[in-house]
């Protein structure tokens, strides 16, 4: 089959997927309300009960642009690390990244510190999260330039996932029972509670660094053809290597200060994506990675809504049952072409 | 720090989970005693209240706890009688907890269920896990479906303190559609409101202020603070 045509069939199929994953998402809950029922209130048929109203618009669809928003930062973001180590098995929650994340936003939640010349506590948590997240990812750098083995990479990342982890358990020790209730339910990672104003500041966030990365295309394309190419294409690679890792931290920070640390999204995302249009091109991968992330998220925090429901899953618990198969597949894969 | 605390004796109350078991393994190595102490499994005010006799037998003072006891029990039975020749409608309330992963409501068969109940209450979660104690964490969705029509709502602080309705509607855009904050009567409560189980009998009495003032004339309690 030819190239081009399978790009559409593709995108076709993804931009179908997120539409009917969207769908899922706007009908199904606690109070019943069919297809038909949207369409005849599109058509002006009927009104929408206050109920439904305020269901459907105060706490479905604010979710449901958070998971579109945030599935779409983790994937970019998971998508540049692997570019930046040339190695699939890579993310931010991998890496150590989220938990850095954690452990500053921990800090925040449990000292209260603020940031003399930022008034909203929205944006000095994202910071916070932005800053653990560079620190831990200048950490994995620092002995990435000594460890050519990845295998071994990966597990310094874990092992400063539990160095972070150690500290923000350190500070629990210290904190009284209503911090810690409030650090631990962060800590779950919910699309649960996400309002209006976390909503815009995160599109603030993700959107511009998301187009961003698509304008960056050519020279990532260059960049995975080897650094001496790209070197020849005229890039300065450690700028842009600097550029790489502070747009993808700068995704993961944004989704764990608003949605806590979620897990495995980052790595299978693009896998799946690559697998499917079967091209490493990031003028291609990206807006794939922009559907696939978006409906596995929303599939993720369908499956969180109303598998126990009344009760609900952390959104992490369905992405690692969703994403660690994918993983494991991976490695083993990798593991027989070696 | 327990040790050097130096003990003659640990209450313990916990259940028989794995960190229980592990804590108690703990103690006696290092040669503390310990006493179970299970009100936490006590699924009725009076029974949590009833262990200040347990208490009171092992500091020699039972009489002073069955005076105390006998006391409190009177009182929670006043309050009972009042609401059971009270004919008039009863109020529906809802307990809550709002974090970043879910709303927390109580389980039907929760101690804090029958305290809302004696002061006369109608809990809408009445269906939720009949007869177990403990809470339930839900979604959002959930939440609003049953308490859109409630007329009151508890908010039980833990975490950051939610003190006010613009702090409540901060949990939430979604909770200002609900009855209860319409009409502003959603109460939080303060901060010596958890492990009060000695005051079972008073905070049954304020929820039956609560219910009973006419809206706008009470807006403290000693446990609950009306949010302006």
């Amino acid at each position: 089959m030819k190239k081009s045509i399978r790009f559409k069939i593709v995108f076709v199929a993804l931009v179908v997927f997120l539409a009917y994953t969207i769908m899922l998402n706007l009908v199904s809950g606690s109070i019943s309300l069919s297809y038909k029922d949207i369409i005849d209130v599109i058509l002006g048929n009927r009104i929408f009960t206050e109920l439904e109203y305020n269901i459907l618009f105060k706490i479905r669809i604010p979710r449901i642009i958070s998971a579109i928003l945030f599935g779409i930062a983790l994937s970019i973001s998971g998508f540049l690390l692997q570019t930046f180590f040339k190695n699939p098995i890579v993310g931010p929650f991998v890496l150590g990244i989220s938990s850095g994340a954690r452990l500053f936003v921990g800090l925040f939640i449990l000292s209260n510190i603020s940031i003399g010349f930022i008034e909203s506590p929205l944006i000095t948590i994202f910071l916070a999260a932005a800053v653990g997240s560079l620190l831990s990812m200048l950490l994995v750098l620092l002995f990435a330039r000594k460890v050519d083995n990845i295998s071994i990479l990966v597990v310094v990342g874990m092992m400063i996932g539990y160095i972070a982890s150690a500290g923000t358990d350190f500070m629990i020790a210290f904190a009284n029972e209503h911090e810690i209730a409030a650090l631990v339910s962060w800590s779950m990672g919910s699309f649960s509670g996400i309002g209006w104003n976390v909503l815009r500041l995160s599109a603030v966030i993700i959107i511009p660094t998301v187009v961003l990365v698509f304008f960056l295309s050519k020279p990532l394309e260059a960049y995975l053809l080897g650094e001496n190419y790209a070197k020849s294409m005229g890039i300065d690679i450690k700028s842009f290597r600097l550029v790489l890792i502070i747009l993808s931290s700068i995704l993961s920070a944004c989704v764990t200060a608003f949605a806590g640390p979620i897990s495995f999204v980052g790595i299978a995302v693009p896998h799946i994506a690559r697998l499917s249009i079967k091209t490493s091109n990031p003028k291609i991968l990206v807006p794939a990675l922009v559907l696939l992330g978006a409906s596995f998220c929303l599939l993720a925090d369908y499956f969180a809504r109303t598998l126990f429901s009344p009760t609900e899953l952390s959104i992490s618990t369905v992405t690692s049952v969703m994403g660690a198969p994918i993983v494991i597949w991976l490695m083993v894969s990798r593991r027989k072409k070696v | 720090m327990i040790q050097a605390a130096n003990p003659d004796v640990i209450l313990l109350t916990a259940s028989m989970d794995e960190n229980t078991l592990k804590m108690i393994e703990s103690l006696e190595e290092l040669g503390i005693n310990w006493i179970g102490m299970n009100v936490n499994m006590e699924n009725d005010p009076r029974g949590r209240l009833e262990w200040v006799k347990y208490v009171g037998a092992i500091l020699d003072k039972e009489e002073e706890a069955e005076e105390f006891f006998e006391r409190e029990l009177k009182k929670i039975e006043e309050i009972e009688n009042s609401t059971l020749e009270s004919d008039g409608v009863k109020p529906k309330v809802s307990y809550v907890r709002i974090t970043d992963d879910g709303y927390t409501v109580k389980n039907q068969g929760d101690y804090s269920v029958k305290m809302l109940e004696l002061a006369g209450g109608d809990y809408i979660f009445k269906d939720l896990n009949p007869g177990k104690d403990g809470t339930l964490k839900i979604s959002a969705e959930e939440f609003y479906k049953a308490a859109e029509d409630a007329d009151i709502i508890i908010y039980e602080n833990m975490g950051a303190f939610v003190g006010t309705m613009e702090e409540f509607l901060e949990k939430g855009d979604h909770l200002s559609g609900i009855k209860a904050v319409k009409e502003g009567r959603v109460w939080v409560t303060k901060r010596n409101y958890w492990q009060s189980a000695d005051k079972a009998a008073d905070m049954i009495k304020e929820l039956r202020d609560i219910f009973t003032t006419p809206h706008g004339e009470l807006e403290e309690t000693e446990h609950y603070l009306l949010a302006k």
